[in-house]
């Protein structure tokens, strides 16, 4: 393998894992503060990616479509709060488990309900629809660049919020002594519920992303959310700063698993394992570090 | 007991007088109407659709009642639902079968019931060879056909240097290996992906640095849409032809595609331009309700039922199996295909069209016919011991 190649497949691993990195970010809140698991997460996902292409087609801009995508979204994982995901706190994970995947299925169904099964089109804004040249010979799509340079800014964003403003402490005393935030006088429901409303903006956002280089369609979220839910256990459920390292460690690892895998190992063999790379590192993690590799002991299970 | 035995032979009468007592055509129709599947096995049923449309709702001159299942493209469901279309509506004839899988679980009920599967879209080897029945007929086409005929294609359009890329499972396999065997130019990379990968990033950058002369790519579904999408944004659409198969190129998928579907070349087992008076009828009918062409999905059903047609029109009786299988076997019917015939596995061979997704004049997405190409060798014929 040449050496351009191997820059623009680790340009490739790095732009998957901050997508990843989008949605894991919102699971992985939403476990730390309120130990819940939540399924549904990718629905939100979805849900950019279609009201995208709704307000697309009805207003012909790109740049409002986005806007109408995210408030949209927003809107939506705040009533999904109040109205569902509240009255599972109390509850245990299985019960979580299954109430949110209840949740997916209603999802699902009431996209194909809509705008039916068929995929629906998204189209890119025609400047950002080229490539540059990184270096001499490594030709990149403009698009998956700026995709990297806006999770990127999202992310410094994110730590800007959780580590130097009020709201993001109160995230993280809520998520360290529940109680004890609450017996301050913090109104923590109001906590959990921009805490969930956060979290869907960003899976929001990553539909808005992907919804050029994917299918937007029913589910279209899933495959990515069982991506996320690897890189929450990896980096240790509740630390963004750990979702963050595992979410380009995931991407990198898979992306080289199937390029360089098959290449070593033949095709068969290669192929089989480049596509349980990901799980494998799951597993060593859960073996050797079962909170992650920046989860506290003692955090939450 | 003399009278429970006068009541035994009334029912035992009863029950052989009255299949014949009425001229009614039972129809079962099984596709995916629900789950991952459902916009093939919705579209088949537009097929269907228009057939009874153009019939007025009696195929053959019969009586047709119709009875859908939705397998939901799960085994375990079909074998459910086939019992329950022979056991309470009797069918005569089930036609439809979007998936192998699913077919696998249902033909054995059915064969065991005497009930006649016409096939229109699901199309392993396996019932083509040592497992043909004279129940079954393939009124679709097989997967490696798609493979033989754009492997002589490529090498005929001297493409030296060939690409591949698909999904990782048989139907890729057949198509894939259908292809190498027909094509004689220089394989420089195969790359297979599964069903949950959604981005093709990695892959498409080895396909730029391979520097082939084509890339031939098996997708459907979402990765049908997504493939296409991050082939042409990485930039290779203008560098590398992408040649491919009906299942990602047609009028079903373009809406998602956008731009990025323009410009595949790909093979079929027929086209909206195929000029009869059939497929004329056909796609006439079939624009002025959804406003688009028809796909393979909905053309292969409505063709399934143009035979079962003609086959009953020749005055059999749907409940006489034996006729009604030499009918469907030996009957000229006006496929929408032009000319067709069934082999001696009840295969239908064909020839196939190459065609180019473009714009027409007015805007619109059509697929330009380019070329045909003769009807491949039927490799399963020889295993197959019809009795």
């Amino acid at each position: 393998m040449s050496w351009p190649l191997l820059i623009e497949q680790t340009f490739n691993g790095v732009q998957f894992g901050l997508v990843l990195f989008l949605l894991a970010v919102g699971v992985t809140l939403v476990f730390g503060v309120m130990n819940t698991v939540n399924l549904a997460h990718g629905s939100l996902l979805m849900t950019g990616g279609y009201l995208l292409a709704e307000a697309q087609s009805r207003t012909g801009s790109w740049l409002l479509a986005v806007v109408v995508a995210l408030v949209g979204v927003a809107v939506l994982g705040y009533l999904v709060e109040r109205l569902v995901v509240r009255r599972l706190y109390a509850k245990n994970h299985l019960e979580q488990v299954l109430a949110t995947f209840g949740l997916l299925l209603c999802f699902n169904e009431t996209v194909v309900w809509i705008w039916g099964r068929e995929p629906v089109p998204v189209q890119l804004p025609r400047m950002l629809g080229g490539h540059v040249e990184l270096l001499p010979e490594v030709p990149y799509p403009t698009y998956r660049l700026v995709v990297s340079l806006v999770v990127l800014c999202v992310a410094v964003a994110l730590w800007f919020l959780i580590a130097r403003t009020r709201i993001g402490m109160l995230i993280r005393a809520g998520a360290e002594r529940r109680q004890l935030v609450e017996a301050l006088g913090v109104n923590i429901g109001l906590v959990c519920a921009v805490v969930f409303a956060l979290g869907a903006v960003l899976a929001g956002l990553g539909g808005v992303l992907l919804g050029p280089l994917l299918t937007v369609q029913p589910g279209m979220g899933d495959p990515l959310l069982i991506l996320a839910l690897a890189v929450v256990i990896v980096g240790g459920a509740g630390s963004i700063g750990g979702t963050f390292v595992a979410s380009l460690v995931l991407g990198i690892a898979d992306t080289y698993a199937r390029t360089l895998l098959p290449l070593i190992l033949g095709g068969g063999a290669g192929r089989s394992i480049a596509a349980m790379a990901v799980y494998l590192l799951m597993a060593l993690t859960l073996i050797f570090k079962p909170t992650g590799i920046f989860g506290r002991a003692g955090g939450a299970e | 007991m003399q009278r429970n035995l006068l009541v035994t032979v009334a029912l035992v009468a009863a029950m052989v007088v009255s299949p014949s007592s009425a001229q009614v055509l039972k129809l079962g129709f099984m596709a995916p109407m629900s789950g991952p599947s459902a916009s093939a096995g919705q579209e088949m049923k537009r097929g269907l659709d228009a057939a009874l449309e153009k019939f007025n709702n009696r195929i053959g001159g019969l009586e047709t009642r119709v009875s859908i299942a939705d397998d939901k493209g799960l085994p375990d469901t079909g074998a459910q639902e086939i019992v329950r279309l022979i056991e309470r509506e009797r069918i005569d004839v089930l036609s439809g079968l979007g998936l192998t899988n699913v077919m696998l679980a249902v033909t054995d009920p059915a064969i065991r019931a005497d009930v006649i599967v016409l096939a229109s879209h699901a199309g392993t080897g396996s019932y083509a060879g040592k497992d043909c029945h004279p129940n079954i007929f393939l009124t679709g086409f097989l997967n490696d056909i798609f493979g033989i005929t754009m492997g002589s294609w490529l090498t005929k359009r001297d493409v030296k240097r060939l690409y591949i890329m698909g999904l990782d499972f048989q139907a890729g396999y057949d198509i894939f290996d259908a292809l190498e065997s027909t094509y004689k130019g220089q394989v420089v990379g195969k790359k297979l992906t599964p069903f949950t990968q959604v981005d093709f990033a990695p892959e498409l950058a080895q396909v730029r640095a391979a520097k082939p002369d084509g890339l031939f790519a098996f997708y459907f579904g979402a990765s049908g849409v997504s493939f296409p999408k991050q082939y042409a944004q990485s930039g290779l659409k203008d560098q590398i032809p992408l040649y491919t198969v009906m299942a990602m190129s047609n009028s079903m998928l373009i809406a998602g595609q956008g731009d990025a579907g323009y410009g595949m070349i790909s093979n079929s087992v027929w086209n909206a331009q195929v000029d009869n008076p059939s497929n004329r009828e056909f796609v006439s009918r079939f624009r002025a309700k959804h406003g688009r062409e028809p796909t393979s999905y909905s053309s292969m059903m409505y063709d399934s039922m143009l035979l079962l047609d003609a086959a009953l029109r020749t005055g059999v009786d749907p409940t006489n199996r034996a006729a009604l299988k030499k009918a469907l076997r030996t009957v000229k019917f006006p496929s929408i295909r032009g000319d067709v015939q069934f082999g001696p596995n009840q295969v239908l061979q064909q020839g196939m069209v190459i065609q180019q997704a473009v714009k027409d004049s007015g805007g619109e997405f059509m697929l330009k016919l380019l070329d045909t190409t003769p009807a491949p060798i039927d490799t399963y014929a020889k295993d197959c011991k019809m009795n």
